[in-house]
């Protein structure tokens, strides 16, 4: 009985999994890291090689708050995320739910053509864009930012809602019109909700990138529809005359907003849902 | 899946439009999504297109192709397409490599195993200009990282993390790793644990299993985690300025195109540029899927088994 | 009665080592987490033996031929092939050839690359595995689709496939894992024939995990009963299916009417038995039943005699509520006047509320010590 005194492995895990930990570890360590010294940095009165700030104060997010416009920044940003968002779901429940559903010649064509915004990189798009943007007066307005955050906004709502109607027996929906619902009805009093976790989940995540998108706001954004990303961008780029603990401040504050949606979203998906894959 | 061809056909439609209905009918729910494309992408694309194809100023009397032959033909603009490979390629290399062993082992339940993707996936929310901002800090000659490895008695000076290559590369390195590692999740999620055991039962040791039968199945995620790996570090260009060197090394293909367009105002050689940019990620992302086939033959199923 | 091993071909000729293939299984258990999967699993399977574990599902026994297998690692206990325990030795050095439930083929390489896998693990060379693969294919009767992929055969196929990848590499062991559950009525009784044959072509030691009593009744030399991680009783198909040791057993077998009784006198042989409500039966004890004690006793539909008021000229009077016609007899629900319903097979039809007297062959009605 030697061999049953010996402590059980747990074979089919092929291996213990201690690296697991420490990969994640020395990643989250150097996230944090950063993190930090731009947190810590944002709340010190002054910080000169030591390990930790000389002191602390609130004065630079006074400061960020009233010379960088913070608090109008911040709701440009909202405005922008959620039009974004509910705009991208509006055009984007219906095509999900055509695509997940029915089969169509050109469909697959269609798909390519719809996924092709998230391949190509948003300045190649982007400028000429803009530049029609600006040729139709909406160059630098707040409508404008919206308009071209839609576009790889709105592929990414078809693709990763595409597998949530997927998921639906088509048998409910047959069984909804054997007792008398029309194809809208089906829709509204059926699939969207039985969808609508899955289309709120997406809404979250379409949330985190837009607020974290970068290029194509910054082509078109003018000085009254900067998002927070781009402001940053601009403090950071002229920050020669600029306190490097105010740019933290804002920094920070971007930080938290982002952090607060995807932990948000990370509540009600799962990380493996918010993938695409695209069906072939 | 069986498709319900005449959705929308309602019970008390005239025969005329139910006929149409059957035909056009899938289409109507579509079209907003596909207008809202082809109007805000496919145009401006074909708009730039177009317009690259149109020099102005001084490249006006050079033909057509004057701006691409201008853009080739300076060093100073040449040289970004080779900033911004030396930086996409091993970065997403370096995040494939990283990713793949924990996107595999993480799709079987691991203690603390929702944390961990909540560690791994965070980083999204800093975006490039976040982490570049924290990185001048941190990775600063007075920076925690610079303070460690001097009290550990690793380096003498201060290293130079930021301002140059090594930065970007760092600020990229980060920024990217969440996207391919949920790319990767997903794919390893999907395939059947038991093809692995199958292998072992044949006799497969573990190098077997993942060179025969774990890394062909996860070949068509390695792709797709490769392709968007590549596409957002190639055209990402804030942490090219903020943390790296814009006026040498760092100077991307992106960086080359915005100075065009709005340092310059020339957008005719902007859209070009963008337009060699895009030749460059079709062709890539062209190169990935070729491997995939070789990697991975037969039928386009799932591994699902 | 494992009469095959005797019947294979000169077995004292100087077989190969792995051709032997005898399983002891001594004291496998398996926990997981605050579930008892396995306790204390004893099994000896002798060389070609073909065997089946059977129970209802969560019984353990996939937990036990996953241990076999070396993908579950049991908490204790060995496990002896020829002698030599392998309870810790990897699944890849077993050589034991594993049929899957889901059949597990490798979806991106064609069926021919499927089967010669195990081949190439074991360096047998390309030539070698290029013929054995067609000769186990042909085994199958898939010698023309070596270049399909799994997605593009059926279900009845792509279990032929699965099969083909575990013979061909000669294992020692068999192991099957409810390979025919995925599959339609008319396949799986066609796929049954097959297994039989190769099984008997090949004399390979098989086990055989399956919840389809029919199956392990046609397939087994001998059927181990599992329940709750134990194994309750271990014999041939007419072993378990005429004596079974417990009302546990005797329901899987089709022993569908099952009361609880007092036992009120067991003595040679013979056990009377009273049913709450005052019904009175002579049955055959089991082992284990006690006199004065409970006990549960079985009988078979079609053990239950019916007869007409003028037929029999003693029974139990009852009246037949309902009946169902399954093909080659009736099936009726009677319930006796005392309250007892009944469940009978008879050859006639009778009318639903006709008055019929039941008569119980006493060798037929099975008396158990309660579970």
């Amino acid at each position: 009985m030697s061999a049953v005194a010996r402590a059980p492995r747990a074979r089919t895990d092929g291996g213990s999994s201690w690296w697991v930990y420490a990969a994640v570890a020395a990643f989250a360590l150097l996230v944090a890291g950063i993190f930090l010294s731009a947190f810590l940095n944002s709340i010190a009165s002054s910080w000169f090689g030591g390990w930790l700030p000389d002191g602390y104060t609130m004065r630079w997010y006074r400061f960020a708050l009233a010379e960088f416009n913070l608090g109008y920044v911040l709701w440009v940003t909202v405005v922008v995320g959620v039009s974004v968002t509910v705009l991208s779901l509006i055009l984007g429940v219906p095509a999900a739910y055509v695509l997940a559903r029915h089969a169509f010649p050109g469909r697959a064509p269609l798909l390519l053509l719809l996924v092709l915004p998230m391949l190509v990189p948003p300045i190649t798009y982007g400028i000429p864009l803009a530049a029609m943007l600006y040729a139709a007066h909406l160059g630098g307005s707040l409508a404008g930012v919206i308009v071209v955050n839609i576009v790889p906004a709105l592929p990414f709502a078809v693709l990763i809602m595409t597998p949530f109607f997927e998921q639906i027996d088509p048998n409910l929906e047959r069984a909804a019109r054997t007792l008398g619902a029309g194809p809208v009805q089906v829709f509204r009093r059926v699939l969207l909700p039985i969808a609508l976790p899955g289309v709120l989940a997406a809404g979250l995540l379409i949330l985190v990138r837009a607020i974290a998108l970068f290029e194509l706001t910054f082509l078109v954004s003018g000085a009254r529809s900067q998002t927070l990303v781009v402001a940053l961008y601009y403090t950071a780029f002229a920050a020669g005359n600029r306190p490097a603990q105010a740019i933290d401040a804002m920094a920070v504050v971007y930080m938290v907003t982002g952090l607060v949606v995807l932990l948000a979203a990370l509540r009600f998906i799962n990380p493996v849902n918010m993938v695409i894959r695209v069906r072939q | 899946m069986q498709r319900a061809a005449g959705a929308r056909v309602g019970p008390g439609t005239a025969p005329r439009a139910r006929r149409g209905g059957l035909r056009w009918g899938p289409l109507v729910p579509i079209a907003p999504a596909l207008l809202v494309v082809l109007v805000l992408f496919v145009y401006p694309f074909a708009y730039g297109l177009a317009l690259s194809l149109h020099p102005i100023g001084a490249l006006a009397r050079g033909g057509m192709l004057a701006n691409y032959a201008a853009f080739f033909g300076t060093p100073w603009e040449r040289a970004s397409i080779w900033n911004t490979l030396r930086l996409a390629v091993p970065v997403s290399a370096l995040d494939l490599a990283l990713a793949l062993p924990l996107a595999y082992r993480l799709r079987r339940p691991l203690p603390g195993q929702r944390l961990i993707t909540a560690l791994l996936v965070i980083p999204m929310t800093l975006g490039t200009v976040l982490l570049a901002e924290g990185m001048i800090e941190f990775f600063g000659p007075a920076g925690w990282a610079n303070k460690a490895l001097l009290a550990l008695h690793l380096v003498r000076m201060p290293v130079q993390f930021v301002h140059n290559y090594t930065g970007v590369f760092i600020s990229l390195a980060i920024a990217d790793f969440p996207a391919v590692f949920l790319v990767l999740l997903g794919y390893a999620s999907g395939v059947d644990p038991r093809l692995e055991q199958a292998a072992r039962t044949l006799g497969a040791g573990w190098w077997a299993r993942l060179r025969r039968v774990t890394l062909p199945l996860l070949a068509p995620g390695i792709a797709a985690a490769a392709a968007l790996s590549f596409v957002a570090t190639f055209s990402v260009f804030p942490s090219a300025v903020l943390v790296g060197e814009p006026a040498g090394s760092t100077r991307v293909i992106a960086l080359a195109a915005w100075q065009a367009a709005y340092e310059q105002f020339d957008y005719p050689r902007a859209s070009a540029i963008a337009m060699v940019m895009a030749a460059i990620e079709l062709v890539f992302v062209a190169l990935v899927l070729a491997a995939r086939n070789r990697a991975y033959r037969g039928p386009t199923i799932g591994g699902r088994g | 009665m494992s009469a095959r091993p005797a019947a294979e071909p000169a077995p004292s000729a100087p077989a190969p080592a792995r051709r032997i293939g005898r399983l002891e299984v001594r004291g496998l258990s398996k926990r997981f987490a605050h579930v008892v999967a396995l306790s204390n699993f004893d099994l000896d399977v002798q060389s070609g033996e073909f065997i089946s574990l059977l129970g209802p599902s969560g019984c353990g026994k996939s937990t036990a031929l996953n241990c076999l297998a070396g993908l579950v690692e049991p908490d204790a206990g060995r496990i002896l092939l020829d002698g030599e325990d392998l309870a810790r030795v990897p699944p890849e050095r077993r050589g034991f050839g594993v049929v899957f439930q889901s059949y597990a083929l490798f979806p991106h390489m064609t069926v021919a690359r499927n089967v010669a896998f195990g081949l190439e693990m074991m360096g047998v060379r390309p030539e070698a595995v290029a013929e054995r693969v067609r000769q186990a294919l042909a085994l199958v009767h898939l010698e023309d689709l070596g270049d399909r992929y799994p997605a593009q055969l059926s279900g009845g196929q792509q279990q032929r496939v699965a099969l083909a990848r575990a013979l061909v590499i000669e294992p020692r062991l068999l192991l099957m894992d409810e390979p025919l559950s995925n599959l339609d009525a008319k396949l799986r009784l066609e796929m049954r024939l097959e297994i039989r044959r190769l099984h008997q072509r090949l004399g390979l030691t098989t086990l055989y995990v399956t919840h389809d009593q029919e199956e392990a009744l046609s397939l087994s030399d001998r059927i181990g009963l599992m329940k709750d991680g134990v194994l309750r009783q271990v014999g041939t198909p007419e072993e378990v299916y005429l004596h079974p040791d417990t009302a546990f057993v005797a329901n899987f077998f089709g022993y569908r009417n099952v009361f609880r009784v007092h036992a009120d006198a067991v003595h040679d042989g013979r056990a009377t038995v009273t049913i709450p409500g005052g019904l009175r039966l002579e049955g055959t004890p089991r082992s284990g039943v006690r006199q004065g004690a409970d006990a549960v006793a079985a009988v078979r539909p079609e053990d239950v005699e019916v007869g007409g008021p003028g037929g029999v000229d003693h029974g139990i009077p009852a009246t037949v509520e309902f009946a169902e016609f399954v093909g080659d007899a009736f099936e009726c629900s009677v319930t006796a006047d005392a309250g007892v319903v009944f469940v009978v097979r008879t050859p006639d039809r009778w009318a639903q509320g006709a008055r019929v007297l039941l008569r119980v062959d006493p060798s037929r009605l099975l008396v158990f010590p309660p579970e």
